[in-house]
C-alpha cells in the first residue's frame, strides 16, 4: 500500500476543521495501530472506494475521504444535491497528487458501483438498504445510519448545563453526533439552568421558514400534551423566537428533535439503553462504564470533538476497508 | 365520560345545518363562538387544552381567538371520544399510529361534502379511482365519494374503479358521456403508468386529491396536470384539486394547475407565522389553521402542518408540507437525492 502521508500533511489545514488536527507521527501511528498485519498476512487496500455522502455538515465527507486517501485508494464521492456546495472548491486546493485520487458527482454514475472495491454509505435506513442491495456482494460495505447523540447527567449543575449547551449549540444539532436528548436527575430543576446556558451561547445560524415551523409545530403539540398530562410534559422556550426549545417528556423513548437547538429532557430513571439509535453518550460526571454498549462514550461537552481516527459507529475506519491476504 | 350524542344537541346541530344550507350570508363569528362554547363545555380533553391556553368562552369575542388543536391530537388518544358509530382513520404506514376521527353519525359531514361539491363541480356522472366505502370503511375519502355517488349518480353501479387494489375500468371505457373522474393523485399516477391514454368525452372533468403521502414520489403540480391533460385529453382548467383531511369535515377546492383553493362559507382560515405563531396578514406565507363549523362532533379549529398563502378574495394558495420541515440529520439529503 502506498500511503500519501506527506501530501496529506501538506493539506492538513483543509481536513482538520472536520477531522481534528493531525501530524505525520499521528498518521503513521494510526496506520500502525489499525494495519499491522498478523504473521504470514498482508493487507490489500481497495483500488477504488465509492463514498455515498449525506448530511448537513462536511464532517462525514472529509473524514471518509481522509480514510480513503490514507489507504492510497481512488475515491469516488457521490455528494448530496443541495448541500455541501463549496466542497468541490475546497477539494481543488488539495495537492495534485491527492486530487488525482478523487472524483465527485452530484448524481451517481452507473459504473461507479460495479467498479467499487469498497462502498461507504452515510444515510437513513432506507438509503442503506437501497445501496446494500445494489453493492457487489464481495466488497466491504460500511454503513453509517441515522443516529442521535444523548447525555446522561447524574449530577445536574450549572457546569453540566454549560457542557450540555455546548453540545446542543455547536453546529446547531445538524450532525449525527449532536445532542438531542438528555436524561438527567431532576429535569425540572435542570431545565432553567440549561435554558440560561443556551442563552449564553453565540446566536444560532439563520434557518428556513419550514425549520422554524417544525419547532413551533412541536411546541404546539407539547402544549396540547402538557394540558392533558402536566406531570408528564413541560415546555421551556425562547420568547417570540424559535432560538431554543426544551421539552420535558417523562417517557423512555428517544426520537429525533427538529434540531436547531431543540432538545428533549427526560428523568434519568427513564434511561433504557437503545444502542442501535445512539451515536454516542455524553456523561457527566465522566467515568469509564462497562454497562453502556454504545459505540462512543465521551465527557459531556465533547460531542462534536471525537478523537482523531475514532471508530465511528464502532467501526475501525481503515481496517474495515482492507482485505487480508494470507501468505502461507 | 359523556356520550357522543350528548356532544351534539339538536338546536346547535340544526343551526349549523342551516348555516351550511344558507349560502355565504351567515353570522360565522356568532356560530363559531356558540360552537366553541358547546365544545368547551362538553369535550373535557379540549377544555383542558383551552384552559391551559387561558381561553374560555367568556373571555373571547372573535373566532380567531378560539384555540386550535394540532392534528396530532387525533393520534394521541381517542379523540374526541370513542363512542361514535363511524370512525375515519388518517392514512399512514402500518407501523405508524393513525389518527382517528369519530362521528356519532355523518349527517353533518355528508351535508357539508355534498353542498360544497355541488357548488364547485358540474352535475355529471361520477366515476371514482378509489375503493368503495364498503371496501374501505375507515377512509373519509371513500365515504365522501360514496355519499356523492348515492346522492348524485345512484344508478351507476360501477362507479368505483379500484377494487382489491386493481383497476376495473370496463365501465369507464364503455361510457361515451362527459363524466367526472375523481381519485387520489397516487391512483391517477398509477393509472397513467400502467395504461395507454384514456381520452375522456369532451366536457369531462377530473378531481384529484391527497398528494403522494407515504411515498417517495415528488412531482410538481404543473407537471402532474400536464400528464393528466395529455392522458385524458382534458384542459388544465377542468382538473380540480380537493384539499381535505380526516381531521376536518369540509373540503377546499381549486381548479387548474395554478388555481387557488377556496373553502365553503362555513369555514374560515388563518395563516400563522411559522416562527412566532402569530396571525399573518393577507399575502404572507405560513401555516394554515382552519375553522370548520361542520366539525361539530370534535373541535372546529384545527392547526395543520401545511404552508399556504392567503388572498384578499378569501381563497388561498396551498404550498403543502415542506419536506425540509422534517427532522434534519445525516440522512435527509441523500433521501432527497434518491427521489430525484
Amino acid at each position: 500500500m502506498n500511503h500519501p502521508i506527506s501530501d496529506l500533511i501538506k493539506a492538513a489545514h483543509l481536513f482538520s476543521p472536520w477531522t481534528g488536527d493531525f501530524s505525520e507521527q499521528e498518521l503513521k501511528k494510526w496506520l500502525s495501530d489499525e494495519l499491522s498485519p498478523p504473521p504470514s498476512t498482508r493487507f490489500i487496500a481497495p483500488e477504488t472506494i465509492v463514498h455515498i455522502i449525506s448530511g448537513n455538515t462536511p464532517h462525514a465527507a472529509w473524514q471518509t475521504l481522509l480514510h480513503g486517501l490514507l489507504l492510497g485508494s481512488k475515491n469516488r464521492l457521490k455528494l448530496p444535491s443541495d448541500v455541501l456546495l463549496d466542497f468541490e472548491k475546497q477539494l481543488a486546493q488539495l495537492p495534485s497528487s491527492l486530487r488525482v485520487l478523487i472524483e465527485t458527482s452530484r448524481n451517481l454514475p452507473e459504473h461507479w458501483l460495479s467498479e467499487a472495491e469498497a462502498l461507504i454509505v452515510y444515510g437513513s435506513d432506507s438509503t442503506i438498504r437501497h445501496f446494500r442491495e445494489l453493492a457487489p456482494l464481495e466488497i466491504p460495505f460500511i454503513a453509517h445510519g441515522h443516529r442521535l447523540g444523548i447525555a446522561l447527567i447524574e449530577e445536574p449543575s450549572k457546569e453540566a448545563a454549560l457542557f450540555a449547551a455546548k453540545d446542543i449549540c455547536e453546529f446547531d444539532q445538524n450532525g449525527c453526533l449532536s445532542l438531542q436528548t438528555i436524561f438527567v436527575k431532576d429535569p425540572h430543576t435542570f431545565a432553567p439552568l440549561l435554558a440560561e446556558a443556551i442563552e449564553r451561547e453565540s446566536p444560532r445560524a439563520e434557518i428556513s421558514a419550514s425549520e422554524h415551523g417544525a419547532i413551533t409545530n412541536l411546541r404546539h403539540e407539547i402544549r396540547y400534551l402538557a394540558a392533558q398530562e402536566p406531570a408528564k410534559y413541560s415546555l421551556w422556550h425562547s420568547e417570540n423566537s424559535t432560538e431554543w426549545t426544551i421539552f420535558l417528556e417523562d417517557t423512555p423513548e428517544i426520537s429525533p428533535s427538529p434540531g436547531n437547538r431543540t432538545v428533549y429532557l427526560k428523568p434519568i430513571e427513564q434511561w433504557v439503553d437503545q444502542k442501535n439509535q445512539i451515536s454516542g453518550i455524553g456523561l457527566h460526571p465522566f467515568r469509564e462504564r462497562d454497562d453502556l454498549p454504545s459505540a462512543r462514550i465521551f465527557p459531556l461537552g465533547k460531542a462534536q470533538h471525537p478523537p482523531f481516527g475514532w471508530a465511528h459507529d464502532g467501526v475501525l475506519p481503515l481496517r474495515s476497508l482492507v482485505r487480508v491476504q494470507t501468505l502461507a | 365520560m359523556s356520550s357522543q350524542h350528548h356532544l351534539t344537541p339538536h338546536p346547535l346541530r340544526n343551526q349549523i345545518h342551516l348555516a351550511i344550507k344558507a349560502g355565504a350570508d351567515i353570522d360565522f363569528n356568532g356560530c363559531a363562538l356558540e360552537l366553541f362554547d358547546h365544545q368547551f363545555t362538553n369535550n373535557p380533553i379540549y377544555r383542558k387544552f383551552c384552559v391551559s391556553q387561558e381561553v374560555t368562552p367568556s373571555k373571547i369575542s372573535r373566532w380567531q381567538e378560539i384555540p386550535a388543536i394540532p392534528t396530532r391530537a387525533f393520534k394521541i388518544a381517542d379523540f374526541p371520544l370513542s363512542e361514535g358509530t363511524m370512525t375515519f382513520l388518517t392514512s399512514g404506514t402500518t407501523t405508524e399510529k393513525k389518527g382517528a376521527h369519530h362521528f356519532p353519525d355523518t349527517e353533518t359531514y355528508d351535508l357539508a361534502a355534498l353542498t360544497h361539491w355541488s357548488t364547485h363541480l358540474s352535475k355529471l356522472p361520477l366515476f371514482f379511482l378509489s375503493p368503495s366505502p364498503e371496501e374501505s370503511p375507515k377512509s373519509s375519502l371513500s365515504h365522501m365519494f360514496g355519499h356523492l355517488h348515492d346522492s348524485l349518480d345512484e344508478k351507476n353501479n360501477t362507479a368505483f374503479l379500484l377494487q382489491n387494489s386493481k383497476f376495473q375500468l370496463s365501465s369507464l371505457f364503455e361510457n361515451d358521456r362527459p363524466i367526472i373522474l375523481a381519485g387520489t393523485a397516487l391512483a391517477f399516477l398509477h393509472l397513467m403508468e400502467s395504461h395507454q391514454a384514456i381520452p375522456l368525452p369532451r366536457g369531462s372533468q377530473l378531481l384529484e386529491t391527497g398528494g403522494y403521502k407515504g411515498t417517495s414520489r415528488t412531482l410538481d403540480k404543473p407537471d402532474f396536470y400536464q400528464q393528466l391533460t395529455s392522458f385524458f385529453d382534458i384542459p388544465d382548467s377542468d382538473i380540480h384539486n380537493e384539499y381535505g383531511m380526516t381531521e376536518l369535515s369540509s373540503q377546499a377546492y381549486a381548479s387548474g394547475s395554478t388555481g387557488s383553493h377556496r373553502f365553503p362559507h362555513w369555514c374560515r382560515y388563518r395563516i400563522l407565522c411559522p416562527e412566532t405563531e402569530r396571525e399573518l396578514p393577507i399575502g404572507e406565507t405560513g401555516y394554515l389553521e382552519i375553522h370548520d363549523l361542520a366539525n361539530l362532533h370534535s373541535v372546529a379549529a384545527i392547526r395543520t402542518q401545511d404552508f399556504a398563502t392567503g388572498h384578499p378574495d378569501g381563497s388561498f394558495t396551498l404550498i403543502g408540507r415542506d419536506p425540509s420541515a422534517l427532522p434534519r440529520g445525516c440522512s435527509r439529503s441523500i433521501d432527497d437525492s434518491l427521489t430525484r
